[in-house]
């Protein structure tokens, strides 16, 4: 048999577009999702960072939705920290230890902010907001993690 | 007859990895692994696929734009680089000094023509280079607006001021990236 359409192992070649996967597609595809793999962030998370703060949205590689969310604790006005599990499970239950390296974070609504994060642990992010000639503020922000 | 996929578009964030025909419990047939690396692939190295893109396609971003602000001679924004999982840039309106707001599509087809909803739930602003002399840093927020009233967020406002002032930027060239929540 030739292709997609046989038990796996699954071998590759095909006889046209519609009847099975040839080897150089299915490089193509094991190329392109190992460069997606590591550029491609943890996790989204809208937050707000009023007291005592709260998630929004999430999204993220372990899930989508709150149930899946980081844990947000109010530190100060403007200060939050974000911290998720030490380690996720993946869907055949391999585990690995999270290890944030990189952070951005934007700020939402009208007002000027100015806002900054901080990898404070291997799975903790600290957030600050400042209103530009204000200070210290309370405020919803979108935080990316990779 | 044209196939329909399994599963949703990426960018309603509804696949798992059984979407793919991953399963926990899979095994090669009669438990007999690949026989050759260079043309066979085995259930083990399927479900790492299967898995790994399902990680990817929930926080991947729908969006990355790069647009100039129209100020100095209002207009509406002109997108300069659009990235996007699907369809054409958004539409742009001006509103005021570093203020725009970009509105998408309620919904757009994959490339199966399998129809998926538009519901942003997280947006980022990055600000370039001021375009002008002096040289000041820029700041920039963003705001998630439903406009159709529909529920779902389909529209992002900008607003970008220049830090020294604080008054709205003139000009600004800003990437915004924009990644879509469950429907």
């Amino acid at each position: 048999m030739l292709g997609g359409f046989c038990p796996l192992p699954f071998r590759l070649g095909s006889i046209d577009a519609t009847n099975g996967v040839n080897a150089e597609e299915y490089s193509r595809m094991g190329a392109d999702v190992a460069s997606a793999v590591v550029s491609t962030s943890f996790a989204a998370v809208t937050l707000d960072t009023s007291a005592p703060g709260a998630v929004l949205s999430y999204n993220g590689q372990n899930g989508v939705g709150l149930g899946a969310a980081p844990t947000v604790a109010f530190v100060a006005p403007g200060v939050v920290t974000v911290t998720w599990d030490l380690s996720y499970s993946n869907d055949y239950l391999n585990s690995y230890p999270l290890a944030l390296n990189s952070a951005t974070v934007t700020g939402h609504g009208a007002a000027a902010l100015v806002c900054t994060a901080e990898i404070s642990l291997p799975n903790q992010i600290t957030v600050r907001v400042h209103e530009l000639g204000v200070g210290p503020a309370s405020a919803t922000v979108t935080l990316r993690v990779f | 007859m044209a196939i329909v996929p399994t599963g949703h578009p990426c960018w309603v964030r509804a696949n798992n990895h059984t979407t793919y025909g991953g399963n926990v419990n899979k095994i090669d047939y009669q438990s007999i692994g690949p026989v050759n690396p260079r043309t066979d692939i085995g259930a083990s190295q399927f479900c790492r696929l299967a898995s790994d893109v399902a990680a990817i396609q929930l926080t991947a971003p729908f969006a990355a734009s790069t647009y100039l602000c129209n100020d100095t001679v209002p207009g509406v924004p002109t997108v300069e680089d659009y990235d996007a999982m699907t369809g054409a840039a958004p539409t742009g309106i001006r509103n005021g000094d570093g203020d725009v707001t970009f509105t998408w599509l309620d919904s757009y087809a994959d490339p199966y023509s399998v129809i998926g909803e538009i519901n942003i739930e997280h947006a980022e602003a990055t600000c370039h280079a001021p375009t002008a002399a002096p040289a000041t840093p820029l700041v920039a927020t963003v705001e998630l607006l439903d406009l159709s009233a529909t529920g779902k967020n389909e529209s992002v406002r900008v607003r970008v001021w220049d830090v020294a002032t604080g008054l709205p930027a003139v000009d600004p060239r800003i990437t915004l990236v924009v990644t879509t929540g469950v429907v």
